[in-house]
Parts: structure tokens; C-alpha cells; sequence
């Protein structure tokens, strides 16, 4: 079973070759084979996961070169939940039709099945590789397929996306840049080994330089308060189906690579480093961006902006949860990476119902939709209940981990900052209720709306119902997966 | 001190490429001079990779029997190795950037971020425009025009979705 986390990444891979070349043939059939290429990495993860919490984990070497020498494949209970989550949302999102997903019309031959599968391969990949530098390679493979897919959404996602190039190559630059310092001080390369060598080297300004520089980049890349500078356009002009994948698994990887390499490579010693206070910079700028993210969230008037502005919170929540480094914080991170995953992606899924069935974007204009599209928006409600946090939804538990972790260190403003944005979230879901539920249509396009076919209902319901069900479940993920996890990063 | 400079001088010449590139691409107001920043900020990586894997008086990293098996007499392949592999995926970004250029010229017949961003502007920041957000947004699709695009901007919403 060593060749597990190879099969989890394969299928993706041979996907975007397959669906290029049946693109060309027939355009149907590039979805056909993006939906069973994730089908397949799905259930490959799940096996893996099951696997892993069975007997430990797997490493692979890939092309029989034994590490440290050789790259190595490392599939442990993190990288196998982070996996699920992410070839979980890209089989909702490929079975999502495509007009409504990609903003196609019919007879445009974008390719757009090859690079969703690509961006989902190099996310893979990110979360599989035990090579620092084979990391950077799947960096950047996520990287250039999602600038591609951002700029499907029209002109103003040309721009957007061009910003987000300079500043993602700008992060995974740094990202490289601190590799560097680390291979010519330890001379490796391998995540293990690297990690056995540090220790010696507390105190090396190179090492805390490359520890900086890591730190920066990935905190680029998961657009991490005040990096988030662009994900509001990025997410808010690309397509629905591209704007779910970005905020629901695109940059997660950030914050899986930040976990894992500050956590596992570095080790918790290196959070509280004399001289470069990770762990304080880390909580303290995602509380800031909780604040900020949720405020602007507020004034915004278009769907897919306001959910935009929300992931800038919901990071803050990851990153306060990495920052704090106990091991409730860690659970509450890793939990919301799920939770954030799902729920985003759903809020996104039906901005995409929304506007394929309307038209509409501007939030004042949504009056009287709840009497015209029940299910969507009642599908829509369990989602945004779990964004605020009422129990028993997922959102709740995330939140209430970390509180917990910020109340045992003692940081009541941390405590305060957490709960007091779930009334800031509430707020501006509140506003969309409103004009949701509350009101009668005042316009023909609303009053003329119906539901979305089954394909939109059909994913956005799977995701509320997991909404509920990790809500209710969260108990035995947390003590089957989460917390040994967290208890040995930490440990 | 001279001689600490003479030892590390590619460092400081990195180092000053490195600010040189940052600072094209956040500072200049050219998209093209923002992507050859990007550039610059690559060769500069590029640069300090070679140079650390340098191996005072070492040849090719090819085992020759004279010299044996004493690693400090070759250079250090892996770096190379490395830089190789980020160089092909630097020319992919750059592929892309350049690809995204072509279509923001296509749209607005300029490469100055200012003006390129003026006329975007309108709902992507709607508090600036009042509450007629939706009216920004329109007028800002009027004015892209020229362009071989014909998806709409973001918030277009008068026209229902094309349904069929």
C-alpha cells in the first residue's frame, strides 16, 4: 500500500491530460471525466485516511529513490483530511453544470475541466509532498491554473487575476528564497530530515531568516490579513465555480503548508523564537483580519464580494488558530479548514444558482427570491447559520474550539474578538435574510425565477447536509483525526 | 571589512536585485514594468541558488577518479537541479502574465495600472459610488468596449442569465 498517496494524485493528473484531449473531441465529455477523475481521488483519500488512522503513516519514494536523497510522497492523517476536503469540493464543483460554474456560454472551447483538475492535482500534490522544493512545484502548478480560471470571469477578472499573479509568484518566490536558506544550511531538502537537523541550528539568524521568509510566503499565499490584498477582486470577478474552489480549498493549501512546515519541519519551538515572534504575529494579524474582513463584509452590496470579504475573516480564524499553537487552537484551525471549506463553497454554489437563475449580484435587488427559490435558499440558510455559528452546524464547533483555546492561554481579548465577530457575520447575513425571507419580489426577474435544476440543488444540498452532519459528527472527527493530529505537531 | 564584501559581493548584488524587483513590481505603475519587476525578483533567486552551490575550487559534479569521492572539489548539482525546474515554471507564470497582458490591452488599449483600474472601478467599490452600485457597474461595461470579450463584467444585472 506505500503507493497510496501516488493513486491519490494520479487520477487528478491523467484527468487534466484527458480532459483536454476529450475537450477536443467532444466539449461534454471533459466534465464527464473531471467528475469520475475526483470520484476517484475521493474515494482514494477516504481509503487513505482510513488507512493511515490504521497503521501509521505511509510514505512513498517516488522512482524507487530512497529518501533523503530521493522525493518522498507522505500520506499522514493531516495530509489525508486535508485531501478529502479537497477532492471532496472539487467533485461537488465538476458535477456542478457548467454554465453556471464557469460563466461558459456553449461553443467556447476553454479547457476549463483540464486546469480545475490541474489546480486540484497541484493542491494534492502540496498536501502530499514531503520535498520542500516539490512543494514549490505544486505551488505554483495550483498557482498558474488558477490564474487561468480566475480570468474566465470577463475583464475585470483579467485584471484581478494579473494582480494575483505578481503577488502569488511575489509569495512563493519568498517561499523559495527561504528553502534556499534552509537546504544550504542543512543541506536537504526532505522534510524529515530537515526537521531532525533544526533543532541543532536554534538561534542560526539563517535559519530564523528562512523561517521569515517561509512564513511570508505562505501567509501570501493563504492571503493571510493584511496579504489578503487579492482575494476580495480575485474571488469576487471569477466565476462561481472558480470563486468555491479558491475559497473553499485554494487557499487552504497555504494554510496546510504553513501548519505543516512550521509545525512539523520547524517545530512549536520555532513559534515563540527570540527575535521573530511567529506564533504572537500569526495570531494577532488574523484577529485583525477576523475584524476587518467581517466589517468590510458588511458594507458590501454584491453576493460574491460580501463572501469574498468573509473568507479574509474566516482566515483569521485559521490563522489565529496556527498562531496560538496549543493543541485545542490547532483543532479549531484544521476543524474550520473543513468547515470554512464547506460552507464556503456552498455560499458560492448558490450565488452561482442565483445568478444563473436571475441574473442578479446586487444584494438589495434579491427581494422575495426566499418565496420564488425555496429550496436554494433553504439550503442557503443551513450554510450562512453555520457561518454565524449556531449550533448544532459545523461553524459553531471551529469557533468554539478556538475560544476555548484562547480562554485556557488566558487572551480574553482574543475570546472577545472571536465571539464578537459571529454578531459582525450575523449582521450581514441578516441583511441578506432580509431581503431574502422577509420581503415580497419587487422584480420581474426575481418574480419570474424558479429553482435551479437538480445539479445545483443537488450539490448545494449535499453540502448543507454536511454542514449539519460535521456539526453533529464533529466529536468523533476531532478525537479520531484532529486531536492526535494536533497533539503531535505540538508534542 | 572590504574583504567580507569581496567574499559575499553576489549576495549584495542578489540582495540588490531583489529590492530592484520588488520594488518594479509593486512600485512601478506599468503593468509591463511590474511583470519584468516579477522577473527580476525571479533571477535574483535564481542567482543566489547558483552562487550557493558553488564549491571554492570544485569542478562539474561528474565523479572523476582522480579526485575521488571528496564532495568539497565538485560544485553542488542539486541547486542547479533546482533552479532548472523553477526556471521552466517561472516562463510558465510569465507565459501566463504576458497572456493576461495581451487581454487587458485588447480591453483598454493601455498598460497603466491607474487608468486600467479607473475604468474598472464603479461596483467594484460600490461605497464610493452611493448605493447605485448597479449603475457603476454598467457604465464601466459600456466603456470596456473593443474588447473581443464577450463575456460580461462582473454585475451585469439587468439581462437575465442567458438560460437556454
Amino acid at each position: 500500500m506505500t503507493s497510496l498517496p501516488i493513486l491519490m494524485l494520479l487520477p487528478l493528473l491523467f484527468g487534466a491530460v484527458l480532459a483536454l484531449l476529450a475537450g477536443l473531441w467532444r466539449a461534454a465529455s471533459a466534465q464527464i471525466i473531471a467528475v469520475v477523475s475526483t470520484a476517484i481521488a475521493l474515494v482514494m483519500s477516504v481509503v487513505g485516511l482510513v488507512t493511515v488512522l490504521d497503521t501509521g503513516p505511509i510514505s512513498h519514494e517516488l522512482g524507487g529513490w530512497p529518501p533523503p536523497i530521493g522525493i518522498e510522497y507522505i500520506l499522514d492523517p493531516l495530509s489525508a483530511y486535508l485531501a478529502i476536503i479537497i477532492a471532496l469540493i472539487g467533485l461537488l464543483v465538476t458535477i456542478y453544470p457548467v454554465e453556471a460554474a464557469f460563466d461558459l456560454r456553449p461553443g467556447r472551447g476553454t479547457p476549463v475541466y483540464s486546469l480545475v483538475l490541474l489546480l486540484l492535482a497541484g493542491l494534492m500534490g502540496v498536501v502530499l509532498s514531503g520535498d520542500l522544493f516539490h512543494l514549490f512545484v505544486f505551488l505554483e502548478i495550483y498557482a498558474i491554473s488558477t490564474y487561468a480560471l480566475v480570468s474566465l470571469g470577463g475583464n475585470r477578472a483579467v485584471f484581478a487575476s494579473f494582480r494575483y499573479l505578481l503577488l502569488g509568484t511575489l509569495g512563493s518566490g519568498l517561499y523559495l528564497l527561504g528553502v534556499g536558506f534552509v537546504y544550504f544550511s542543512t543541506g536537504t531538502l526532505n522534510m524529515a530530515d530537515v526537521a531532525s537537523q533544526l533543532p541543532d541550528m536554534a538561534g542560526s539568524p539563517t535559519i530564523l531568516g528562512s523561517l521569515a521568509l517561509i512564513v511570508i510566503g505562505m501567509a501570501l499565499k493563504m492571503a493571510l490579513f493584511p496579504l489578503h490584498i487579492w482575494l476580495p477582486d480575485a474571488h469576487s470577478y471569477s466565476p462561481p465555480g472558480v470563486a468555491a474552489l479558491l475559497a473553499a480549498v485554494q487557499v487552504k493549501a497555504g494554510a496546510y503548508a504553513l501548519v505543516r512546515i512550521l509545525y512539523d519541519v520547524y517545530g512549536p519551538a520555532y513559534l515563540g523564537a527570540e527575535g521573530l515572534p511567529v506564533g504572537v504575529a500569526l495570531t494577532w494579524f488574523g484577529a485583525a483580519g477576523i475584524v476587518v474582513g467581517s466589517v468590510l463584509a458588511i458594507r458590501q452590496t454584491n453576493i460574491k464580494r460580501l463572501l469574498a470579504y468573509s473568507t479574509v475573516a474566516q482566515l483569521g480564524y485559521i490563522g489565529v488558530g496556527i498562531g496560538l499553537g496549543t493543541p485545542l487552537a490547532l483543532v479549531g484551525a484544521l476543524l474550520h479548514v473543513l468547515n470554512h471549506a464547506v460552507m464556503k463553497s456552498g455560499l458560492f454554489l448558490v450565488a452561482g444558482g442565483i445568478i444563473q437563475q436571475t441574473g442578479l449580484k446586487s444584494i438589495p435587488r434579491f427581494a422575495g427570491l426566499g418565496k420564488r427559490m425555496p429550496w436554494t435558499m433553504a439550503g442557503f440558510a443551513f450554510v450562512a447559520a453555520s457561518m454565524v455559528g449556531i449550533p448544532p452546524t459545523a461553524g459553531f464547533f471551529s469557533k468554539f474550539y478556538l475560544v476555548w483555546a484562547s480562554v485556557d492561554l488566558g487572551s480574553w481579548v482574543l475570546a472577545v474578538i472571536i465571539v464578537g465577530s459571529s454578531i459582525l457575520t450575523l449582521t450581514y447575513f441578516v441583511k441578506l435574510f432580509e431581503q431574502i425571507f422577509v420581503r415580497s419580489p419587487e422584480e420581474d426577474v426575481v418574480d419570474r425565477a424558479t429553482d435551479p435544476g437538480a445539479r445545483i440543488l443537488g450539490t448545494v444540498g449535499v453540502l448543507a447536509a454536511l454542514v449539519v452532519i460535521i456539526g453533529v459528527g464533529n466529536a468523533v472527527i476531532v478525537s479520531r483525526v484532529l486531536m492526535p493530529v494536533a497533539e503531535r505537531l505540538v508534542g | 571589512m572590504i574583504e567580507l564584501f569581496l567574499d559575499r559581493y553576489v549576495y549584495v548584488f542578489v540582495l540588490a536585485l531583489l529590492c530592484i524587483g520588488l520594488y518594479g513590481m509593486l512600485g512601478k505603475g506599468d503593468l509591463v514594468k511590474k511583470v519584468i519587476g516579477m522577473v527580476i525578483f525571479q533571477t535574483a533567486i535564481y542567482i543566489f541558488f547558483i552562487q550557493g552551490s558553488l564549491q571554492q575550487d570544485g569542478t562539474a559534479p561528474i565523479i572523476d577518479p582522480e579526485l575521488g569521492s571528496d564532495p568539497s572539489a565538485y560544485v553542488d548539482p542539486l541547486p542547479h537541479l533546482l533552479i532548472l525546474t523553477a526556471i521552466v515554471v517561472g516562463v510558465g507564470v510569465l507565459g501566463v502574465a504576458l497572456s493576461l497582458l495581451v487581454r487587458i490591452y485588447r480591453a483598454h488599449g493601455t498598460f497603466d495600472e491607474a487608468v486600467v483600474a479607473a475604468r474598472l472601478a464603479g461596483a467594484s467599490e460600490p461605497w464610493r459610488r452611493g448605493p447605485a452600485g448597479d449603475a457603476g457597474e454598467t457604465s464601466a461595461r459600456g466603456s470596456a468596449d473593443g474588447s473581443d470579450d464577450d463575456a460580461p463584467d462582473d454585475g451585469s444585472p439587468d439581462d437575465p442569465a442567458s438560460e437556454a
